[in-house]
């Protein structure tokens, strides 16, 4: 590994000024330097002794010239994400202090010869630097989805503009529309390999839309969650009546549209801020600050259907068809109707099942039940 | 640094209804002219409500890719934006003439800079044009062609039509065409009966909306009789009462939309240095030599 003179100048310029950044300190005393490493110090150096001093420590100069100089913006999102791809200690809002404990820079070094993996939603990042055999502190970051973990990059569509991740992002494996960015279905057999920090924040970006702004600001605890009573009333127009949704409707909400199974997104938004809904909000690495625009669609369509009256209605099933009415409703709210085969007439959800059932029990003008309470 | 939203609907059924502004923000980005692009949508994500953290400059050119001023250029746009101080009354429009407004974004403490939508600015004149030409293939058409610019008409705002007439006026004040025409989905005069308002034997039917879905690729082709069913498609040109109908679908998804969306943030404040010349040679000239610039010439600058 080498320092390259460009670096060492630049650093030594900004000496006078005192440098301080992941262990590596400078400080000007009486026109000497001073330097420390969290395993050395140096005292009492002339400027060509201050340069002897930093080559013995190259791992922090190198570290320092990437951090300062490639990736700058001090205190924004993309920085402290690049920071968490390779498990550094990521800066509180006043830049003094870190939120997270974070890996020193020799420990930092050695695993980013083999390369940092760090999981996103279902995407798999590898922070490495770009020239192993002699680091220069330069990093690199490959992007892949996280089911291709163990795949060979020659089985893969290898991508490098950050620009193709919105039609990866577009549609599912089956080809259908994705209208929800965060939703588990994102397709895998793609890698992005080779990007630089800038571009790796601009392909998580299409990939999982503002994931990065939100998760910095919740790490910096200023997440400004907008929670339902809130998101409803703000709405106009046709959305206007989401507010009418009862209470417990927005509990049954969040059970059908924003657990793990259906979002990535960790909800922190509640019914209000004293009135918990009553679902796990998700396991994620990202949160979810408000209901979004694809809940409020739906919560229209909820809030419209609970406007109605319950009535007590009488039909005939047997015991059996009563059960095979809910492994319906089952098969098609977990997706599973696709992986029933044709013929298991066993499975209450299977086609024929469904059919038959049909064929009994459902006429012209739908089941036939017979309402009783008027 | 200064960056540039690029504010659009999107769909949440419809995966190629964000098309156009990702094609319009990726000609931008060639251009280098900001140092952020970023599209952001009222359906589809990055939403409007999250869009402006997205960004690291502090000064942000927000255009909605819209046709219309109304319901969300003045209101759910902004409301989402978080621009608290936000009042129609800013833009001190008459209906087509917005140019800008600079509010701070709550949430981020930035300056926001929002502009009117592209459909409105005099710009958009020429995009029409462009169709024009690019519908018919013919760089110079105009003589012996009759020119229809179709709107969704008056069913959600009267804004709808003015900003359909306005650029009709403006056409056949270059007195390019032998006719020109504003006509309607919902209101008189209806696109349905197109060759009764027409003598030339060519029309061109250019129908102002920013992306091609079920207004442009089904109802107006069989309202205007090109076809029985949009299913089958129909020819370019398609002959209809003895008139040969010149439609290709929603000008929105014109190459030069890019200019338009450029000039609003121009029109703004947005230092966009030679950009504007890059997409123009990116979307292929103009090919009338009669049309006045439009920076700086709009109502309301």
């Amino acid at each position: 590994m080498t320092i390259a003179t460009d670096d060492l100048e630049t650093l030594t310029d900004r000496a006078s000024a005192g440098v301080a950044f992941d262990g590596l300190r400078i400080d000007e005393e009486d026109g000497n330097y001073v330097l420390e490493t969290p395993d050395n110090e140096w005292h009492d150096l002339d400027e060509a002794a201050l340069r002897e001093a930093l080559e013995a420590c190259e791992e922090y100069v190198t570290n320092w010239r990437y951090w300062q100089e490639t990736v700058g913006g001090e205190g924004t999102a993309r920085r402290a994400f690049l920071r968490w791809c390779e498990h550094a200690p990521i800066p509180d809002a006043d830049e003094q202090t870190t939120t997270t404990d974070g890996l020193a820079v020799p420990a930092r070094y050695d695993a980013l010869r083999d390369g940092i993996d760090r999981q996103w939603g279902q995407l798999s990042i590898t922070a490495r630097f770009v020239d192993v055999d002699d680091p220069d502190g330069e990093r690199v970051y490959d992007l892949w989805h996280v089911d291709d973990a163990d795949s060979d990059l020659a089985d893969l569509e290898v991508y490098d503009d950050p620009r193709d991740a919105r039609e990866i992002a577009t549609y599912d494996e089956d080809g259908r529309y994705r209208p929800l960015k965060t939703a588990p279905t994102l397709v895998s057999g793609w890698a992005f390999t080779g990007l630089s920090g800038a571009e790796l924040v601009e392909t998580v970006g299409f990939l999982y839309p503002a994931t990065i702004a939100n998760w910095h600001r919740e790490l910096r605890g200023n997440l400004d969650v907008d929670h339902w009573t809130e998101t409803a009333e703000r709405q106009t127009g046709i959305y206007d009546v989401i507010d009418e949704l009862p209470r417990e409707a927005v509990d049954w909400m969040a059970e059908a549209c924003c657990v793990d199974s259906q979002c990535l997104r960790r909800r922190k938004w509640e019914y209000d801020e004293d009135d918990d809904v009553d679902v796990d909000g998700g396991d994620g690495p990202f949160p979810c600050r408000e209901p979004c625009s694809l809940v409020i669609a739906a919560a229209r369509k909820w809030a419209i259907l609970e406007s109605e009256e319950e009535h007590t209605y009488e039909l005939e099933l047997t015991t059996s068809e009563l059960n095979q009415l809910a492994e319906l409703i089952d098969a098609v709210a977990e997706g599973r109707t696709d992986e029933i085969r044709e013929a298991d007439v066993y499975d209450g959800a299977n086609r024929y099942r469904a059919r038959y059932l049909r064929a009994k029990r459902v006429g012209e003008d739908g089941l036939e039940a017979t309402q009783v309470d008027e | 640094m200064q960056a540039l939203v690029i504010a659009a609907h999107g769909s949440h059924l419809n995966p190629d209804a964000s098309d156009p502004t990702y094609a319009h923000a990726d000609t931008i980005r060639e251009t280098g002219a900001f140092d952020e692009v970023r599209e952001a949508f009222w359906k589809e994500e990055p939403h409007f409500r999250e869009v402006i953290r997205t960004l690291e400059a502090d000064e942000v050119f927000v255009v909605p890719l819209f046709i219309s001023e109304g319901y969300f250029t003045e209101e759910v746009i902004p409301r989402e934006l978080r621009l608290d101080d936000w009042d129609p009354e800013k833009w001190d429009s008459d209906g087509t003439s917005a140019s800008q407004a600079t509010l701070e974004a709550d949430d981020v403490g930035k300056t926001i800079h929002y502009c009117g939508p592209v459909g409105t600015h005099d710009a958009m004149t020429d995009v029409i044009v462009q169709r024009a030409e690019t519908a018919t293939g013919d760089p110079d058409v105009g003589e012996g062609v009759g020119l229809a610019v179709v709107g969704h008409g008056t069913e959600r705002n009267e804004n709808s039509a003015k900003a359909i007439e306005y650029h009709s006026e403006r056409i056949r004040e270059r007195e390019r065409f032998d006719e020109v025409k504003a006509l309607f989905m919902d209101e008189e005069p209806e696109v349905d009966d197109v060759t009764d308002f027409f003598e030339s034997d060519d029309i061109v039917v250019v129908p102002l909306f920013i992306a091609d879905g079920y207004h442009t690729q089904e109802d107006i082709p069989e309202d205007m009789g090109l076809t029985e069913d949009y299913r089958l498609g129909w020819d370019v040109p398609g002959e209809v009462d003895g008139h040969r109908i010149w439609y290709t679908g929603a000008v929105g998804t014109e190459d030069l939309m890019a200019d338009v969306v450029l000039e609003r943030a121009a029109d703004a404040g947005a230092d966009i240095g030679d950009a504007r010349e890059t997409v123009r040679d990116i979307a292929g000239s103009v090919a009338d030599a009669d049309h006045e610039p439009s920076a700086g010439t709009g109502a309301g600058d």
